[in-house]
């Protein structure tokens, strides 16, 4: 992916740059905020909301090499939003990624459970550190924190995690 | 226990993918309302305005050379995507000119705010300032009012087509030419520039053509002028409009 490249020709009104980014992408962004929110609607509505976002303020990046974590950035903060305002959407609708998680073996989707019912901020770290595979240095930008607190909120969530399983272990 | 977390994370999301429609509806707003269309089509209206403000301040003296140059930077942050209240153009450029909700058939849809330099002929800096133009649709054609209120009075050519009060409205026809920076007229683009009936604007990343119509005039001491880009309506239709934002 060379959004060095890319980039310029995008600001220049370029759809066929635009199209190479967004199949770069839009897979990976979609699957982010379905995880996220947890619902598949709102994960198309984020990454639509997303896309457009980032073309229209792509002026203000100082560096295309900053464009994946200027993306995340705004896709995180969207997906908040947008699962605060569908927050009294049905959980177990067809559109929820818990019907889904519903359909794998028990103990994966225990654990999914435990992840989607972490609190926002942490489950966000865990999905673009164990997701994403990004390195705590980005995980920070993205989520405009020290670098610090994104390793304790990913100690904090493993350790949450882990009880969660033992006890679900125990009583199982 | 990290491997098991990676696991879960990609299992569950596993043949999720975006619709079509996400696709379609991110181009749509980008390119429709626009963003692509919008950031060639400014640069392209910006120079083809910076060529027609060089046309009508031009040939004071019959000269074959211009005497004056123009150019026009918008940024498409300060779009204003809506109808604007004259609040909010006083706020962006100063001064509030004239723009009513319809020409003729047309409607207005968006503003943008932009800065405009004018030099002389050895580059010497006249005048800068905060300009303003309007976006009018119908049926997907397109013309845009330009407004300026450059302290710089510049005489104004092209043919006087009419007369409202003591204003003087002219009008000019002529092919427009976007071009790179380092662009060489060719000999015949030169008479054709001669002549008047050519102008170039250097500044585009591509050649481009168009068949432009302006027509201008000063009111209150606000330069207004409405420019039409492969849309030809005809000197009477533009004459009108501009008589009712003179009259408005």
């Amino acid at each position: 992916m060379e959004e060095e490249k890319l980039i310029p020709r995008i600001l220049e009104g370029d759809q066929a740059a635009f199209e190479e980014l967004y199949n770069a992408y839009s897979l990976r962004a979609y699957r982010t905020a379905l995880l996220i929110t947890g619902n598949v609607q709102t994960a198309e509505d984020t990454v639509q909301e997303t896309f457009i976002t980032c073309c229209r303020t792509l002026n203000r990046l100082k560096s295309p090499r900053a464009f994946s974590s200027y993306f995340y950035r705004i896709l995180t903060r969207t997906a908040w939003r947008l699962s605060k305002a569908d927050r009294g959407t049905d959980l177990l609708d067809e559109n929820s990624l818990m019907s889904a998680a519903a359909e794998m073996p028990k103990d994966y989707s225990d654990l999914y459970e435990a992840i989607a019912a972490l609190d926002k901020r942490l489950r966000t770290t865990v999905i673009l550190f164990y997701f994403n595979d990004l390195p705590i240095r980005d995980i920070a930008r993205i989520t405009g924190v020290l670098e610090g607190t994104v390793k304790s909120r990913l100690h904090t969530a493993r350790t949450k995690l882990s009880k969660i399983m033992e006890k679900e272990d125990h009583y199982g | 226990m990290d491997n098991k977390i990676k696991e879960v994370l990609n299992r569950v999301t596993e043949g999720y993918s975006p619709s079509q429609q996400v696709h379609d509806n991110i181009l749509r707003e980008l390119k429709g309302e626009n963003y692509m269309k919008k950031s060639f089509n400014i640069k392209k209206f910006a120079l083809c305005f910076a060529a027609a403000a060089v046309l009508l301040t031009a040939g004071v003296t019959a000269a074959s050379h211009f005497a004056y140059t123009a150019s026009s930077g918008a940024d498409l942050r300060d779009r204003i995507d809506h109808v604007p209240s004259t609040d909010e153009v006083e706020a962006e450029v100063g001064y509030v000119p004239k723009y009513p909700i319809t020409l003729g058939d047309y409607n207005l849809v968006s503003a943008q705010p932009s800065s405009g330099t004018y030099y002389d002929e050895n580059d010497n800096e006249l005048a800068s300032c905060k300009e303003i133009s309007f976006d009018y649709e119908q049926d997907g054609k397109r013309l845009t009012l330009f407004t300026s209120n450059s302290p710089a009075q510049f005489p104004q050519t092209g043919d006087v087509v009419a007369t409202v009060g003591d204003i003087d409205i002219y009008y000019s026809k002529y092919t427009n030419k976007v071009v790179p920076p380092d662009y060489k007229p060719t000999p015949e683009e030169e008479k054709q520039i001669e002549e008047g009936t050519l102008n170039i604007g250097y500044g585009s990343d591509e050649i481009d053509v168009s068949d432009c119509e302006y027509i201008s005039w000063t009111d209150e001491g606000i330069t207004y002028g409405i420019l039409t880009m492969d849309n030809v309506l005809g000197e009477q239709i533009l004459t009108d409009m501009a008589k009712n934002i003179i009259n408005s």
